[in-house]
């Protein structure tokens, strides 16, 4: 807690970060860890990012999953971390220091909060899409944890809108959602959620309109899916079945409901209606239920025992139907005492045209006539019958007819195209013999004198303009009258509503349609308590409409019966998923979807159908269903089936979930979004996602990875056989037209992959095909060297235009050009595409959004001595997002930006922040042990396989148990509750919970019993679910016996825990630091700006070290005017201490507690100081070469030299007309085999300079691999279109540098051309290898590592890159590896940013889990002290180890090792070990 | 819908069957040719490859006259279309009748997929073609160069394949779509373009694919006539090459089909009746 107290700190406390990599967990940690408050916002469900999905990281080839879990675990529990997932930043107004940002949390329908992450609604979920975690190489489902690790451990619905069948559909039938269940076989759920909407399945399978499939966006790929099929398909199957009875629903409502008309209208609100609870009577004239349903279709279409079968699924519900019922008069009803009444009667009259001898014998009307047949009094037709009318009703009519033994003949007055019936019922029409006569309209009927029909006289029509509904207007052809003769006319122009029943006196308005006039939101009619709806109101429709009119005027009559609000305010609605061209070209692209035309269903032959009414379409086969239910798109994701909604045991899910923002003020702010891997379906040439054995190297990861589609074993998609050549292609969306930057990453990935894939398998047999090998890295080029050696990786020098592949093998055809310059083609089989990087895919808009700049290809923009600033100030940005890089360089630049946004807050430091009171610690010791134990179900997960009743039951038993529970899930928040309660009831001293892993699970219930006044290491847990339940799953007898030996020992382990305490420490606030170059002075200034003294000690007799001789930067910048700014702002800073010529002697204490001797200057004078951190930043230097000639010509010069002469002697360098550069002089050798990484920018940035002086120069760089990694890039092609000629030589034959006559020689081999080349520069310029400064000594006092080429050894390569193993000391710059000037800037902010974690706090706490000594016991053998990776044991005056308990780690080595059992680790006793493996035994 | 027609002197000649099967098809989708009145040479054959101006005023002529019609030009023969489009593309010189109100070139294939005659397509089918294993062949001209036709997927193209899918053929997503056949080289270098045939005809059957389907005159002789040779030098082939529009005439079940089908070297009455698609 630093900065003046009394006064206000003007700025906020509080840090926002952006993107829940391992960047951004990073920055948010060392920023929580320093007294600020952080935001940590994340798009996606899950932090963890592109880490998380990595099987191994190189050079170490640790696993990543490892690694980067405990982080996970410590950035979701910190206190002063607030993670929020599905969340965006929309906008930042304000300035540094107080920012208002405005964010977006987008709805993820699972309540974060109460969600357990059992798992059980992905489990029932239906939907199945591509898996994001593991880049589409498994499935998942729209409920979906991302991974196994994922943080936070909960649940989310992917959900991308309605889907257009839904959303078409009047009744919003959720089709996607049955369809996917009828994929899985799941036909009752199936029906289930088509009855959500519709209580007509049976029927609407049949004979609905289906507008859903007009709206499929699977039209776009090839033809809609047949939705309609597959709902009879489901109806098909359950009512295979006898039909259940169903349970009625109790009467809980006062007031009476009325229905006129039992049609789908009716039954449709009878049916909500009774299920609100309203006593509901239906009215229907007809001795039937089901209205036109019932008696207007055919039974050929529509078998009447479906709609029975619906009809009593809703009557039994509990609704009084009335039969033969008609309603003479509307007022009779209200008389009878109902409370309001809905007319759903239908549009059941038949339109007659008004045309002379419609009164003739045989001339009938299309209702009466398929009612009349439809209820066995069918009339006698004649043997020609004419059928006016194209439209559903008229097949209808001539269908009948047909199946009647008639010549049926359909007259239309418009033509096909114009006609409302459905097109393969037509079809089905003219197969079965109807014939069609287009543009004839009947004029007159005619009659014989006994008034049968004769015939009719028609005229022909032409179409002319389009009238009012849109369709061309015929009309008649002057003399084109002629006589058709028949036996029978059926009209079928149209139906209407019979609304005898309502006489103008009963106060209900009719339209002019003859229509009942509503209104349309609320089916109110003009007369109060009445309603109508369906046909009666809007004419003939169609049933679906009728379903959505009766749920509407149900819920509508709901509202008006509780005298609510009638027109209620509408929720904002999803929005609807309309696939465009482009995305269904990359869904087939992606192999996604395949083109598949929809599945024929089966029909009656003609011959079959005319002779009878057997139903004519036969549905599908269970095989033809799952097929046709297989195409569907899935466009919402999430259907909103409800399957989960069902499941869940806590009440997570909700689906009404809606987006809202919210503003959050902040001080600064950090951009960490990430990146995108280049989505390589679009270099089509290599054929990913077409060829099913071409992956991209993250699905190459994920093949590697344990946790991945084929559990880590090597495998090829298209026949999951090992594969044995695997050919790696670089430079995939690298280094090309659209991407011109290098991804800097892709050659050490493909090298671990081919390294990690042949320790898998070593039949494998890689091969790299690259461009240049970069491996500029610590230790990469030592990690390439042993994939060429040691591993037999081939690495080919050649860039493979296209992938071919063998149809009948799947294996895939790469030529290349080999050594001999040939043309060769050569077969593997599997081809993994090293994808490049993509700034992601949001964070350019992001950038937009609150005006942050970015260059061409969306990387942010920051300056070359500010690597973490972005253009808008308090902004700050870290990771890719501001260039390619690697994991290490990322976390160093999220600490890094850590101390910057920190920085300007630091007089707020501590002022947001909270500090978790608890209550006091009961004093357990000396009390017998009182065990409770908590045992899990984790809804099925567990209890669907242990029996937890009987383990719960069997832990009773045990001794100095006194309590046992078990819980569906305890882990949700209500159990916390519930195990505080038990502990103060039941007096508990110890708790065990047997449930899931501690890895995720353990922090939360000592928690839990902390706040119960317990220690928090009295809680032991057992693993009843990875370790049992889960992987016996097919064993449950076993599975719950070892559930037993699991908690036996668990409860064993418990009564021997003890309290343990840690003791606090203050911390000296300040910090060292070694060495005065450029990493060291960046170091202290961010110290001492954090308000912070510092101790800055440089060896030699100046401040600057190699930036003393570095005159521009590549871009240009003017390094020395930097450096005389740095070294003045150093030298007068308050806070600053320079020491010059100091060396240290000793170093002596732990974190928060350091003391060094410094020796000062020629006298060696001694200087001490106390400090809490300390950094080391002991930099590096250019090699003085032994080689080329250097140092016996003055023309051979190293680039440092070249740059003086370049920038500083009065640029002598312009008289040289030719100059020949060579790379990796001193790198890359057997004495240094390291690269040393800034030469090959070092000589561009020279020859660009030398052309910019005089551009007829000829510059040529003889290199072994042009290393110009990430933004770099550009550089390198800026110097060949510069004209600097690069030309390659071989490792194996170097240049050689000659004098001859007086000239200096240049001579080469190129393997490019395959012959010598020779040059006469008059300039040899060496890059010379970085070396380390000498720090043997130094390493020796601070007992920190180095490696075997003298740079220092951070703690973990990839995720502690500027920390040592020993805490509180920290590294900087070229001290731990050859850098640029950015990179070694970024690296000093984050030493600051991990100093600070100490510095800002006042104690430290030390002890808990740490080893302790019994100086009686002790030998002094000094085994402790050689096993300890941390170097803490120490052999003290008295003869005796002795473990500061400050430096300890808890590892446990030393007490495994000591044989004089002196050590003992505490919480990990020998006692406990002992006590429980007896306990697995005695079972 | 009426569009202006560029049959090329292919159509006219060694491809009436093309012509004939593009005709019956607009016919059936109510799609109205009007066949450019005196029309020219586009060019492909030898202009382009040795006068400049010549090659773009032959086209451009073309052009100039299809942009009085005031209709996109249809254009079925690959070479002719890559001649029009790249004239499309380079403006012409105004003698040749300028670019104001030029129409908008289109390959057949490409007019034929648009999304209102790909409906109407689906309801034309008769005789779906019972899963006939089939690979579509682009050539080089059809896509490619992409700054000239201006083709998304110029790497993988699949228009082609779709609209077999939508008649009930088999594509196989093979990976020589677009090689060339030599065409270009038919009369200079014909051991070049026996070598191109031969391991296009050898991958297809190699694919499975019983038909190959083409969208060019040029690539369709070439695949067509070189089999016996190939034959005779010991590589037998025996793969009918078919345009994309015959395949779709089988489909509707136009009367003609089985007379546009005879011309073909490589008869394919054999593999087409066993498939109950056309008559012995």
């Amino acid at each position: 807690m630093t900065g003046d107290r009394s006064r206000k700190p003007t700025a906020i406390g509080a840090v926002m970060v952006v993107g829940g990599g391992v960047g951004g967990m990073q920055a948010a940690l060392d920023l929580a860890n320093s007294g600020f408050k952080v935001y940590l916002v994340e798009e996606g469900t899950a932090i963890g990012g592109r880490m998380a999905q990595l099987d191994k990281t190189f050079p170490t080839n640790d696993c990543s999953m490892c690694i980067i879990s405990p982080r996970l675990v410590e950035t979701a529990r910190h206190l002063n971390i607030d993670l929020m997932c599905d969340t965006e930043v929309r906008t930042i107004d304000g300035e540094a220091g107080n920012f208002t940002v405005t964010l977006r949390h987008k709805p993820r329908y699972i309540d974060v909060a109460k969600c357990t992450g059992c798992g059980e609604c992905a489990q029932v979920c239906p939907v199945v899409i591509p898996g994001h975690f593991d880049q589409g190489m498994s499935m998942q489902r729209a409920a979906y944890k991302l991974y196994p690790q994922a943080v936070p451990n909960a649940y989310a619905i992917e959900k991308k809108g309605i889907a257009p069948c839904r959303n078409a559909c009047p009744s919003g039938q959720r089709a996607q959602g049955y369809i996917a269940l009828i994929r899985e076989g799941r036909y009752e759920d199936a029906l289930r959620v088509i009855k959500e909407d519709n209580p007509f399945p049976g029927i609407c399978g049949r004979i609905c309109n289906h507008r859903c499939e007009e709206a499929c966006n699977r039209r776009l790929l090839d033809q809609a899916v047949d939705i309609r099929a597959l709902k009879r398909f489901v109806t098909d199957k359950v009512y295979e079945s006898p039909r259940q009875p169903v349970t009625p629903v109790e009467q809980t409502q006062e007031k009476r409901v009325a229905i006129i008309g039992a049609g789908p209208c009716g039954l449709t609100a009878a049916r909500d209606l009774v299920r609100l609870g309203y006593p509901v009577t239906v009215f229907e004239s007809l001795p039937v239920a089901g209205g036109m349903l019932r008696v207007g279709v055919p039974e050929y279409r529509l078998p009447a025992e479906i709609i029975e079968r619906e009809v009593a699924d809703i009557v039994d519900l509990g609704v009084d139907l009335r039969l033969n019922s008609p309603v003479k008069n509307l007022d009779d009803l209200f008389d009878q005492g109902f409370d309001a009444v809905l007319i759903a009667v239908g549009a059941h009259e038949g339109i007659v045209l008004p045309i002379p001898g419609t009164d003739l014998k045989g001339v009938y009307v299309n209702t009466i006539f398929l009612r009349d047949v439809r209820m066995g009094w069918a009339p006698k037709l004649g043997s020609r019958v004419i059928v006016i009318g194209a439209g559903d009703v008229a097949m209808d009519c001539a269908r009948t007819a047909v199946r009647m033994g008639k010549e049926v003949a359909i007259h239309y007055r418009r033509t096909r195209n114009e006609a409302t019936a459905d097109a393969l019922e037509i079809e089905h029409a003219e197969e079965e013999g109807v014939v069609f006569n287009y543009l004839s309209n009947p004029v007159e009927i005619l009659g014989d004198d006994r008034d049968r029909v004769t015939g009719v006289r028609f005229v022909r029509m032409e179409l002319g303009e389009p009238d009012e509904t849109g369709r061309l207007s015929p009309q008649p052809i002057a003399g084109s009258e002629h006589v058709v003769e028949c036996d029978s006319v059926i009209f079928s122009v149209g139906q209407r509503a019979g609304l005898g029943f309502i006489p103008e006196s009963v106060g209900v308005g009719l339209t002019r349609q003859r229509t009942v006039a509503v209104n349309p939101n609320t089916y109110a009619a003009t007369r109060p308590g009445v309603f109508a709806a369906g046909d009666v109101t809007s004419g003939t429709a169609f049933v679906i409409e009728a379903v959505d009119a009766g749920h509407k005027a149900a819920s509508s009559m709901h509202r008006y019966l509780q005298g609510k609000e009638m027109e209620p305010a509408l929720k904002e609605p999803l929005p609807i998923v309309r696939f465009t061209k482009e995305e269904i070209a990359g869904r087939l692209a992606r192999n996604e979807a395949k083109l598949a035309p929809r599945v024929r269903m089966g029909t009656l032959t003609q011959h079959e159908r005319v002779r009878s009414f057997e139903e004519v379409n036969l549905g599908f086969t269970d095989e033809q269903a799952r097929e046709e239910a297989a195409r569907c798109l899935a466009c919402g994701v999430c259907s909103e089936c409800l399957s989960c909604f069902y499941k869940c045991g806590v009440g997570a899910i909700d689906h009404d979930m809606t987006e809202r923002t919210e503003e959050v003020q902040v001080g600064s702010v950090i951009l960490a979004p990430g990146y995108d891997v280049y989505d390589a379906i679009a270099s089509e040439e290599y054929g990913l996602g077409r060829y099913p054995n071409v992956v991209n190297a993250l699905q190459f990861e994920r093949i590697l990875s344990a946790s991945g589609p084929t559990m880590g074993h090597v495998e090829r998609p298209s026949d999951h056989r090992p594969p044995r050549k695997i050919a790696f292609l670089q430079c995939v969306g690298s280094r090309d037209h659209n991407h011109p930057y290098c991804s800097g990453v892709c050659c050490m990935y493909a090298t671990k992959e081919a390294i990690i894939a042949r320790e898998h398998d070593r039949a494998i047999e890689p091969t790299i095909f690259f461009i240049d090998m970069r491996a500029y890295g610590k230790g990469f080029d030592a990690y390439f060297e042993r994939a060429r050696h040691e591993h037999g990786v081939r690495f080919r020098r050649s860039m493979v235009s296209r992938v071919a592949e063998d149809p009948q093998t799947r294996d895939l055809l790469i030529s290349y050009v080999d050594d001999e310059g040939a043309v060769v083609e050569e077969a593997f089989d599997l081809v993994v595409l090293s994808v490049g990087m993509t700034p992601s895919a949001t964070s350019s808009s992001l950038a937009r959004r609150i005006n942050v700049d970015l260059d061409p290809y969306g990387f942010v923009r920051t300056g070359a001595f500010a690597p973490l600033q972005t253009s808008r100030p308090g902004i700050y940005a870290c990771g890719v997002f501001q260039g390619p890089k690697d994991i290490p360089e990322t976390v160093a630049q999220a600490s890094g930006a850590a101390a910057a946004a920190s920085m300007a807050l630091s007089d707020a430091r501590g002022t947001r922040v909270a500090a978790k009171e608890y209550p006091p610690q009961k004093q357990v010791d000396g009390e017998a042990p009182r065990i409770g134990v908590f045992i899990c179900r984790c809804g099925s997960n567990i209890g669907g396989i242990v029996d937890v009743p009987g383990l719960a039951g069997y832990a009773a038993s045990l001794g100095d148990v006194v309590y046992t529970d078990e819980n569906l899930y305890t882990c949700s928040q209500d159990t916390q509750e519930k195990i505080k309660k038990a502990v103060e009831e039941h007096g508990l001293n110890r708790v065990v919970v047997a449930s899931c892993s501690p890895r995720t699970h353990e922090p939360l219930f000592q928690e839990t019993i902390r706040e119960a006044g317990l220690n928090p290491y009295l809680f032991e847990m057992a693993n009843i679910r990875d370790q049992c339940s889960w992987v016996h799953m097919s064993e449950k007898e076993a599975a719950t016996h070892k559930a037993r030996d699991l908690v036996r020992m668990a409860v064993a382990n418990a009564r021997l825990t003890h309290p343990l305490h840690r003791m606090n420490k203050p911390v000296t606030k300040r910090g060292l630091i070694i060495g005065g170059g450029l990493s060291g002075m960046s170091a202290a200034l961010g110290l001492a700006d954090q308000g912070f003294e510092v101790c800055l000690a440089e060896r030699e007799a100046e401040l600057g070290g190699m930036l003393r001789h570095v005159y521009t930067t590549l871009d240009g910048t003017d390094v020395q005017t930097y450096l005389q700014e740095q070294i003045k702002r150093v030298s007068a800073h308050e806070r600053i201490r320079v020491v010059l010529n100091a060396s240290v002697q000793s170093f002596s204490g732990y974190v928060g507690n350091f003391r060094t001797e410094l020796s000062l200057g020629p006298e060696r004078q001694t200087m001490e100081v106390e400090h809490g951190v300390a950094i080391v930043a002991t930099g590096g230097e250019e090699l003085k070469p032994r080689e080329y000639l250097y140092g016996e010509d003055p023309r051979v010069v190293t680039q440092l030299e070249l740059e003086r002469m370049l920038h500083a002697d009065g640029g002598s360098a312009t008289a040289f007309r030719e100059v020949v550069m060579i790379q990796c002089v001193g790198s890359r050798t057997e004495e240094r085999p390291y690269c040393s990484r800034v030469c090959c920018a070092e000589a561009v940035k020279n020859a660009l300079a030398i052309k910019e002086k005089l551009p007829e120069a000829r510059v040529v760089i003889l290199y072994r691999d042009m290393r110009m990694y990430g933004l770099l890039e550009m550089e390198y092609a800026r110097a060949r279109k510069a004209g600097i000629l690069f030309v390659r030589y071989d490792e194996e034959r170097k240049p050689e540098v000659s004098l001859r006559d007086g000239m200096l020689d240049v001579t080469l081999f190129s393997p490019v051309f395959g012959e010598d080349l020779s040059f006469h520069p008059d300039l040899v310029v060496l890059s010379a290898a970085v070396v380390p400064a000498e720090t043997g000594s130094l390493a020796m006092a601070l007992k920190v590592p180095r490696t075997t080429d003298g740079f220092f050894l951070e703690a973990h390569m990839k995720l502690r890159p500027v920390d040592f193993a020993t805490d509180g000391i920290y590294l900087a710059g070229m001290a731990h590896a050859p850098k640029m000037i950015n990179e070694c800037l970024s690296q000093a902010a984050a030493a600051v940013a991990r100093a600070c974690t100490v510095l800002s706090r006042d104690e430290i706490q030390v002890g808990g889990v740490v080893s302790v000594v019994d100086q009686e016991k002790c030998a002094a053998c000094l085994s402790c002290v050689r096993v300890c990776p941390y170097n803490v044991p120490v052999v003290n005056v008295e003869g005796a180890a002795e473990i500061e308990p400050a430096k300890c780690q808890g590892c446990g080595l030393c007490a495994s090792e000591c044989p004089a059992k002196a050590i003992t680790l505490q919480h990990f006793t020998d006692d406990q070990i002992v006590a429980k493996s007896g306990a697995l035994f005695l079972g | 819908m009426k569009v202006s027609y560029y049959p090329g002197c292919s159509l006219h000649g060694t491809a009436r069957e093309y012509d004939e099967s593009t005709r019956a098809v607009a016919h059936a989708l109510g799609v109205d040719l009007e066949e450019l009145p005196d029309w020219n040479c586009c060019g492909a054959s030898s202009a382009h490859a040795t006068d400049e101006d010549l090659a773009k005023g032959l086209a451009g002529r073309n052009l100039a006259i299809a942009g009085k019609q005031g209709m996109d030009l249809v254009v079925p023969c690959a070479a002719c279309y890559s001649r029009l489009k790249a004239a499309e593309v380079v403006p012409v010189n105004a003698a040749a009748g300028g670019r104001d109100n030029s129409p908008r070139v289109i390959s057949l294939l490409d007019f034929l997929a648009s999304p209102d005659l790909l409906d109407a397509m689906a309801s034309l089918v008769k005789r779906p073609l019972n899963k006939l294993k089939v690979v579509s062949y682009y050539g080089c001209l059809l896509v490619r160069p992409p700054r000239t036709t201006g083709a998304l997927h110029h790497e993988f193209p699949e228009t082609m394949d779709r609209l077999m899918v939508l008649i009930g053929a088999l594509p196989f997503p093979w990976s020589y779509k677009t090689d060339c056949c030599g065409g270009s080289l038919v009369l200079s270098r014909k051991d070049i373009v026996l070598d191109l045939t031969a391991k296009l005809l050898k991958e297809a059957a190699k694919a499975g694919a019983e038909a190959i389907v083409v969208a060019c005159p040029l690539c369709q002789s070439n695949l067509d006539t070189r089999q016996e040779e190939l034959a005779r030098a010991g590589a037998p082939c025996h793969i009918p090459v078919l345009y994309f529009t015959e395949m779709i005439g089988l489909a509707f079940s136009l009367k003609d089909a089985a007379r546009w089908l005879k011309r073909h070297f490589v008869d394919p009455t054999e593999l087409l009746a066993s498939r109950g698609l056309l008559a012995r």
